[in-house]
């Protein structure tokens, strides 16, 4: 289930250090956060 | 004097603000360093190698994946370990984000997948570590 507020691109706080952690380290797996729920934000709608 | 403490909801809105900060930067950072190589007609090194020294994860994945195909196991272990338990994860993630789709009309993949990932990845990045430097 996603969780949490947005920080960026539909990401919660978790989905976004991913994101970072991936664009340093392995840039080919950045879609990662966007796939699993636990690293999405709650919709706002 | 000290700072009185700031509110709960204070924090989180500066730790969020900080956050996308931060992603915009490493996008930002990312984009600019291949734009500056590929201005200069070169290949674009790896960000990661260029600022610390060190290899990452799938760094000579490639080339792992050539020596494997060629036959030559030993030479495809030396330059990345893991590139067929990384494969086989990357085949399986793109296996379970087409189910999915064609369930839900959504793109997800199970938590188990993260672990996964994380897994393969920190065993990849201590091998590469622990290996020939020569192969970085």
């Amino acid at each position: 289930m996603p969780q949490g507020q947005e920080v960026f691109l539909g990401l919660n706080k978790n989905g976004v250090i991913l994101l970072i952690v991936l664009i340093l380290v392995c840039l080919p797996l950045c879609w990662l956060p966007w796939v699993i729920d636990s690293m999405k934000a709650e919709s706002s709608e | 004097m000290s700072e009185p403490l700031r509110p709960p909801r204070d924090r989180d809105m500066a730790v969020r603000r900080g956050l996308r900060m931060a992603a915009w930067c490493a996008v930002i950072l990312y984009c600019g360093w291949n734009l500056y190589w590929l201005c200069r007609l070169r290949v674009p090194p790896a960000l990661f190698l260029a600022l610390t020294g060190l290899p990452s994860p799938t760094t000579g994945g490639t080339r792992s994946f050539r020596a494997l195909c060629a036959g030559e196991w030993r030479e495809s272990l030396r330059w990345n370990a893991m590139t067929v338990p990384i494969l086989a994860l990357l085949s399986a993630s793109i296996v379970g984000l087409f189910l999915s789709w064609l369930r839900t009309r959504r793109l997800r993949l199970p938590q188990w997948f993260l672990w996964a990932w994380c897994f393969v990845l920190i065993a990849a990045w201590a091998l590469k570590l622990a290996g020939d430097r020569a192969y970085w």
